[in-house]
């Protein structure tokens, strides 16, 4: 992976009691592989991958996309680990809080994990959404889709029914939550700020050049 | 419907996490349920939720807020931590090991990120755009909430290395679950404690010997942000220090394993992060399979004594050395060090000058002190090899020890002496067993307010033990156990959790003894000794008398207000500047007059 050859950094953080399947959602997002062997994360690890991300102006034209390096930290679930997994909420934009669909428990205790996030996120509402693992596993479903929904209704987030084993709508979760943070970056910062969907390639202007190092290779995920 | 059960569960959790019994009948801080997080189920017992877990996070705040409704004299409460850092002793050497390579990762990625955004820095004019390309946007958000600007793993890289007991790091009530584990301990602190085994790993470790008083350690101390920065900016400076300064870190008082931190170093050293690692050995060794860098001792040192009693100088005429270890790959650039025990000062520190790229080199240099014969007989002179690696920490090739008592001084011509390990000092020899590092207050009655306290407090921090020196050497299980003289009475007497085989281990363990007035300070004295325990055996090492040293406690004659200078400054500080903390480190000696039990 050479340096900085991307626009932006964005680090997301994956939560939910242990066995829920977040590492191997995490792997099925960054490298499109399943394991279905059971490897308990020791406290805290990372996972990368490269993206690109297209903004959708006002106008429903599509900008130029916009290389983004995603940090996803993976926690461990385990309540051994958990004053140090909590001590990296702070350091994530974003959250992917996942339940297991045949453990009910989980379910049960995403309300817990969510006033952790309230508690020692980087803010009081960041941004999550909520991730109801293990859908493949239809016949063992303990938590109906309804209520489900709407749980993440009331946290008013968005929810989705993934598989980290045959990958349904794994990219699809994470590509709306770092939709919402982008969303949240423009809306932090001035109001003014534009994508930078305008940009030339051939141009002198002095936007063009930071947005096009000239030793990168452009959209390429290194990843 | 399964959102309550999921509730009286979670009630259940938190209730087994117990806070001390001060906690409990202190003060609960009620955190406000937040109406857009509460799930919208009047009779869901939300608050109670919220009141369990802000008491539970509130834990590390009660040294500063309890007042404790009973005076009875003397009476003590114990608190574990100030809970700036997580407790992580819980977890194993492999997961410590295990998360900090994450973090060396991270390390990695952040540092590339940092360079990146020196580039956008210069090439990007229009500040909105660089806030969000650099990700300043979040770093703002956050400190709206979050004051300090620490990232979460910087305090979690701090907490590892636990090394500065007092980080100031404001966590502002961060990380319940820290507290959860501070209860654990609180409960189990006289028990032998199995989740603290990783002490050891994550303290420098030092070895045989006792390690003088360390200014640098202490001055490190005041904050955090201005250690990493030191640490940041001036490699070249700290490294200068292991080879040049007083501090010797790398003969006396390290281990064996002085690693170069140059050859682990991922990338360049740009974070607060990757500079912790560089300069902290013993997290270097994590990193490796036990001692990385240790080699094996082998070969041998010609050398000659003598006295030339009319300069009353002693003359160590280092000649050469034959079949050294190999530091490097097939190298080492050799020097010799001498101290004359037991002084590990820079007084009594003597280098030759460093031969490059020899197992054999030849240094025909005369090594001399300025001391007088009688001085000598006590002193035992301890010769070692060392590779210099100035680029990183220098490595142990081995080492002589001649004790001077019975010395032949007309033997004036050279021996040969072969070298070896890091050898034990004999424990008689021995006056200090390593130092304390503490804290002490006085709070008198009604500082803080009205009643608060009802009566004068004595707040003993101990943070934690420096080279402590086991009678048979290695690291040892080790615990400190406080009394506030005259009162010997087992209501006076308190001790720490066992910190398991640990050269230095971190206690940080406050005690409070009440009851006082500012006069009882002048006849009261606390005895804090450090024991070590073997099984079901346990005997002291050593320990501290804070006093004013009279020798008389209440007009009676007693044996042990016997401090010395070091802790009768300390005390007489702590009674000028009530209500605040005097740190100090002051030797364990080990010459604590006996008090009849």
């Amino acid at each position: 992976m050479s340096d900085g050859d991307y626009d932006y950094l964005i680090k997301f953080l994956a939560l939910g009691d242990s066995g829920v399947g977040k590492t191997s959602f995490l792997y099925q997002y960054t490298d499109g592989k399943f394991n279905s062997k059971f490897i308990t994360t020791v406290g805290i690890d990372f996972r990368e991958k490269r993206v690109v991300y297209k903004s959708n102006g006002p106008d429903g034209a599509s900008g130029r996309g916009q290389r983004i390096h995603v940090q996803l930290w993976d926690t461990a679930g385990q309540e051994r680990f958990r004053s140090l997994t909590t001590a990296f909420f702070r350091d994530a934009m974003g959250f992917l809080l996942l339940f297991d669909l045949t453990n009910e428990q989980s379910f049960l205790n995403v309300r817990n994990w969510m006033s952790q996030l309230q508690m020692h996120a980087y803010c009081e509402n960041p941004d999550i959404v909520l991730c109801g693992n293990k859908c493949d596993l239809q016949e063992q479903r303990a938590v109906s889709e309804v209520e489900a929904r709407e749980l993440a209704e009331k946290y008013g987030i968005p929810y989705f029914e993934t598989s980290a084993a045959n990958g349904q709508f794994v990219s699809e979760a994470v590509d709306v939550l770092l939709d919402l943070i982008m969303k949240r970056m423009e809306r932090c910062v001035d109001k003014s700020w534009i994508p930078d969907g305008t940009v030339r390639s051939n141009g002198h202007s002095g936007h063009e050049d930071i947005m096009e190092p000239k030793s990168s290779e452009k959209g390429k995920c290194a990843c | 419907m399964p959102v309550r059960e999921g509730v009286s569960q979670l009630i259940q959790f938190t209730m087994s996490c117990e806070p001390p019994p001060v906690a409990q009948t202190q003060q609960c801080q009620v955190l406000p349920p937040d109406s857009t997080w509460a799930l919208q189920t009047p009779k869901l017992p939300t608050e109670k939720i919220y009141t369990k877990t802000g008491q539970i996070n509130e834990i590390g705040k009660f040294r500063a807020h309890a007042h404790r409704p009973h005076s009875a004299c003397t009476s003590l409460r114990v608190m574990e931590g100030e809970g700036e850092l997580l407790d992580l002793n819980h977890l194993s050497e492999t997961e410590q090991a295990s998360i900090l390579e994450v973090l060396l990762r991270d390390s990695d990625l952040r540092s590339r990120d940092e360079g990146r955004v020196r580039t956008l820095q210069q090439k990007v004019s229009d500040p909105v755009r660089l806030r969000t390309l650099s990700g300043e946007w979040f770093i703002q958000e956050r400190s709206k909430r979050h004051r300090d600007k620490k990232d979460g793993v910087d305090i979690v890289q701090a907490s590892l290395r636990r090394r500065k007991p007092r980080i100031d790091v404001s966590l502002s009530g961060v990380f319940n679950g820290q507290k959860e584990n501070a209860d654990k301990n609180y409960k189990k602190e006289d028990d032998d404690q199995k989740s603290n085994r990783s002490q050891n790993c994550l303290t420098p470790t030092p070895g045989s010997r006792t390690k003088s008083p360390n200014t640098q350690d202490s001055n490190s101390y005041s904050s955090s942000s201005e250690y990493f920065t030191r640490r940041n900016g001036h490699r070249g400076e700290a490294e200068g220090t292991w080879q040049d300064s007083d501090e010797d870190s790398d003969s006396l008082s390290s281990g064996v394993a002085e690693p170069d931190p140059n050859t682990l170093r991922p990338g360049s050293s740009i974070s607060s992060l990757q500079s912790g690692y560089t300069l902290s050995g013993s997290m270097m060794s994590l990193f490796s399979s036990g001692e990385f860098g240790a080699v094996e001792v082998k070969g041998r040192i010609l050398f000659s004594l003598d006295y030339d009693t009319q300069k009353e100088e002693l003359q160590i005429r280092v000649c050469r050395c034959e079949d050294l270890a190999a530091a490097r790959k097939n190298r080492s650039d050799p020097y010799v060090k001498a101290y004359l025990l037991p002084d590990k000062s820079s007084h009594s520190k003597k280098k030759t000058s460093v031969k490059k790229n020899t197992f054999n080199p030849v240094f025909d240099q005369t090594l001399k002190y300025k001391i007088s014969v009688s001085e000598v007989r006590g002193r035992t002179l301890n010769l070692s090899v060392w590779h210099s690696a100035p680029m990183g920490r220098n490595i142990f090739l081995g080492e002589v020890e001649l004790e001077l008592t019975n010395w032949d001084w007309t033997h004036t011509c050279p021996d040969w002496y072969q070298l070896v390990p890091r050898v034990q000092c004999s424990p008689d020899s021995i006056s200090s067993r390593g130092n304390m590092v503490l804290s002490v207050k006085f709070t008198p009655a009604g500082s803080e307010g009205v009643g608060r306290p009802l009566t004068g407090e004595l707040h003993i921090w101990l943070r934690e033990a420096q080279g402590l020196l086991s009678t048979k050497g290695g690291a040892i299980d080790s615990f400190v156990r406080s009394f506030v003289l005259p009162d010997a009475s087992r209501s006076s007497g308190q001790k720490t959790r066992v910190v398991k085989k640990s050269f230095s281990p971190t206690y940080n363990h406050t005690m409070v003894y009440d009851g006082f007035q500012p006069a009882d300070l002048k006849e009261a004295c606390a005895e804090l000794t450090v024991w070590q325990r073997e099984g079901l055996k346990k005997h002291q090492l050593g320990g501290i008398r804070l006093s004013c040293g009279t020798g008389l406690s209440y007009g009676t004659a007693v044996c042990w207000m016997d401090s010395t200078e070091e802790e009768v400054a300390v005390w007489n500080s702590m009674m000028k500047k009530p209500n605040q903390w005097i740190d100090t480190t002051l030797s364990i000696r080990t010459n604590l007059v006996p008090r009849p039990e």
